[in-house]
């Protein structure tokens, strides 16, 4: 699957929200037929615009044939977005190429299960994320929930996200603080994975990244993992019965510390 | 072994017998085939069940052989990785025209599940293409629709060898909890609509236990009012699955949980029920925990049928489930010719939108809580087409502590009692 990244600038937008992403991303899609080469189409808030990733069936064949229909989608956009620009792909033909068997990626839920269009300013972005064998979602939702309540805001990208979506998303949205939770007792070895994927970029080496959760099948309090998941590049671990209070009070002090 | 699952249905609803069946897995046949005989012997009108494991239901099968020629234990049957002439052997005298048994897997690709329960001599199973993609996996819908196509059009292809095949849609259930009913009704009867268009028409429809017994009763009588409408000319019944949400912890809670789960099916007219056991809230349920459950849910709902005689019928309310679902329906056929093409516009339209679904396909702009009375209520409807039909004057309850709330309230109202008489005995 290619993957292309575009991003649209419109000087008269002063403070784009996720409105105004939804907005282009729809409009995109009412030009787009169902049997186009478009899997997915992912858009959020950008300075002055919206960024704009399209995953495309990994049957295009070559990079002119990738441009042309680039172009037929980028002028479609630009017919319906007067006043707006497009940034084209700085590569020409493709972005990033995904290995066969891996599962595709998928646009990231915008927080939308509270509404949070009115995120705070001095709230944190944080990633929540389970690991890629984790289907579980409702301590997900709850975690959701009690970080907007904080007054952060929050990317959601749900069940059984495989390591290189989770190393993508980071890249691209660049969060404060990605969160990691994972209940069916496999989160310590899908997390060290994860963990490690995540510390072999660069750019994302001193990213805040947490894990909580039932991390091993021991039952127990199952802290026989908190070492081996901070050596492998955690920065702290939350085991069963923890309690959330913890996770928030080490936001509080990490937002204290990013602020100051 | 040629039983039609759905003819056995039909034969024990026509003598008012309750057909009730468990959740079961084990990887070793020998174990498997002595749970499956437990279930045909525990002394009620029951259906087997042969549950897959979870390495089967997401296609990693070298996983399986691993654990298999390790002697490792599944958490279910590799239907897959098992030879097709040991399952054969496996179920041989025991499934009949009185004991049919079901494969349960919740695959969003299940082409090769589908061609080894076939191989084995089964032709019922469940799922589909919303349904078993949007709750637990992260494939797009896209693919699951294609998928769930292929497999459906290959089960159908049973009835060249004389059987009739059966799906069982699980759109009754989707996350489980918080889906008002509307929403999951519409979705059973889509799903059931999409199995008949690709070559099964031998179906039924699902319905999960919620918190009100009165919405579930009505909630029950619109899904058949819209099967009857929708389904005409294809077999079809009705299965309600026993609380799929928390259950309750203490031994009292849970039976009086599944006994109320039983009663339910009866009052709301379903031909089947799927039990919950005891061991639901703590861990997977021995054999003997599931007979006593199966047990437990045909006698109560045998009394519910003697009692039934004598008391008076009494109309459900009409609280309009039977109108949104209709109109959810109906908005969703509108989009397309084509029902996959259809069912993938509609999720990506959000005219199917299901509350506290993370899947990245799913719109996520409705909401819903319990209300003081118990009963499942939107808060936000997005873009579903219940402008002017759904209340949504519940105020946004959805806080992380209103979420615990509404996800423990079954639980706590069956554990409150037995907690309490315990907790006055000194324990």
């Amino acid at each position: 699957m290619y993957f292309v990244h575009l991003v649209l600038r419109n000087p008269d937008l002063q403070q784009p929200s996720d409105a105004d992403a939804e907005y282009v991303r729809h409009m995109l899609w009412d030009g787009i037929e169902t049997t186009s080469l478009v899997e997915h189409i992912r858009s959020r808030p950008f300075r002055h615009g919206v960024n704009l990733g399209l995953f495309f069936r990994d049957y295009i064949a070559s990079a002119d044939a990738l441009n042309l229909i680039l172009d037929q989608y980028i002028g479609w956009l630009m017919t319906r977005l007067p006043g707006w620009t497009v940034v084209p792909p700085t590569e020409p033909g493709c972005g990033r190429q995904y290995q066969a068997g891996d599962p595709p990626s998928a646009p990231t839920k915008l927080g939308n299960i509270m509404s949070s269009e009115s995120a705070p300013s001095d709230g944190l972005h944080v990633l929540v994320t389970s690991v890629a064998s984790d289907a579980h979602t409702w301590n997900l939702v709850y975690l959701q929930l009690a970080l907007q309540e904080e007054g952060h805001r929050v990317t959601n990208l749900g069940a059984c996200v495989p390591d290189e979506l989770l190393v993508d998303e980071c890249l691209m949205l660049r969060p404060d603080l990605v969160v990691i939770s994972s209940v069916n007792g496999h989160g310590a070895r899908d997390g060290s994975r994860a963990i490690a994927a995540l510390r072999a970029h660069p750019d994302l080496a001193a990213l805040p990244v947490v894990i909580g959760g039932m991390l091993g099948i021991d039952g127990g309090r199952g802290t026989g993992h908190t070492s081996a998941l901070l050596a492998a590049g955690f920065d702290a671990v939350f085991p069963d019965g923890v309690g959330i209070a913890s996770l928030l009070t080490f936001i509080a002090r990490m937002s204290s510390r990013v602020r100051s | 072994m040629t039983c039609d699952f759905g003819t056995f249905v039909r034969r024990s609803a026509a003598e008012r017998i309750l057909v009730v069946q468990p959740r079961m897995g084990v990887s070793d046949p020998v174990r498997m085939r002595a749970g499956i005989a437990a279930t045909k012997d525990a002394g009620t009108r029951t259906a087997g069940t042969i549950t897959l494991d979870s390495y089967t239901r997401v296609g990693e099968h070298g996983r399986v052989r691993s654990a298999l020629a390790a002697g490792g234990e599944l958490n279910g049957y590799p239907i897959v990785d098992h030879p097709a002439d040991v399952t054969r052997a496996m179920l041989d005298g025991i499934v009949s025209d009185s004991f049919p048994v079901q494969v349960r897997h919740g695959s969003p690709k299940p082409q090769l599940i589908v061609a080894a329960l076939m191989a084995a001599g089964l032709h019922a199973t469940e799922g589909g293409p919303i349904s078993y993609c949007l709750p637990y996996s992260r494939v797009p819908l896209s693919e699951a629709i294609a998928a769930w196509r292929e497999s459906t059009v290959l089960l159908g292809t049973a009835r060249d060898d004389g059987v009739r095949p059966h799906l069982e849609t699980f759109g009754g259930c989707m996350m489980g909890q918080l889906c008002p009913p509307a929403l999951l009704v519409a979705i059973s009867v889509l799903e059931c609509l999409f199995f008949r268009a690709h070559g099964v028409d031998s179906v039924s429809l699902s319905y999960a236990q919620q918190t009100h017994p009165g919405q579930d009763v009505e909630a029950l009588r619109a899904l058949r009012a819209l099967a009857a409408e929708f389904l005409a000319d294809v077999e079809w019944h009705v299965v309600l699955y026993a609380y799929m949400g928390v259950f309750p912890r203490t031994p009292e809670g849970a039976t009086g949980l599944l006994a109320d789960a039983a009663r339910l099916s009866v009052r709301g007219g379903a031909e089947r029920l799927i039990v919950k056991t005891v061991a639901e809230a703590h861990r997977i349920p021995t054999i003997e925990e599931n007979v006593l459950a199966l047990r437990i849910a045909g006698d109560a709902a045998r009394a519910e049928h003697l009692r039934l005689r004598t008391r008076p019928w009494r109309a459900a309310e009409d609280t309009g489930i039977a109108e949104q679902a209709r109109a959810i329906i109906t908005s969703v056929l509108d989009l397309a010719p084509v029902l996959d093409t259809a069912l993938l516009r509609a999720v990506q339209k959000g005219l199917l939108d299901v509350p506290f679904c993370l899947h990245p396909d799913n719109r996520g702009e409705t909401g819903a809580t319990i209300d003081g009375a118990g009963r499942l209520q939107w808060t936000r409807i997005g873009h579903l087409a219940l402008r002017g039909l759904a209340e949504t004057s519940c105020r946004d309850t959805a806080t992380a502590a209103g979420l615990l709330r509404s996800i423990s309230y079954l639980e706590r109202q069956y554990d409150d009692e037995p907690i309490e008489r315990m907790a006055r005995a000194g324990w």
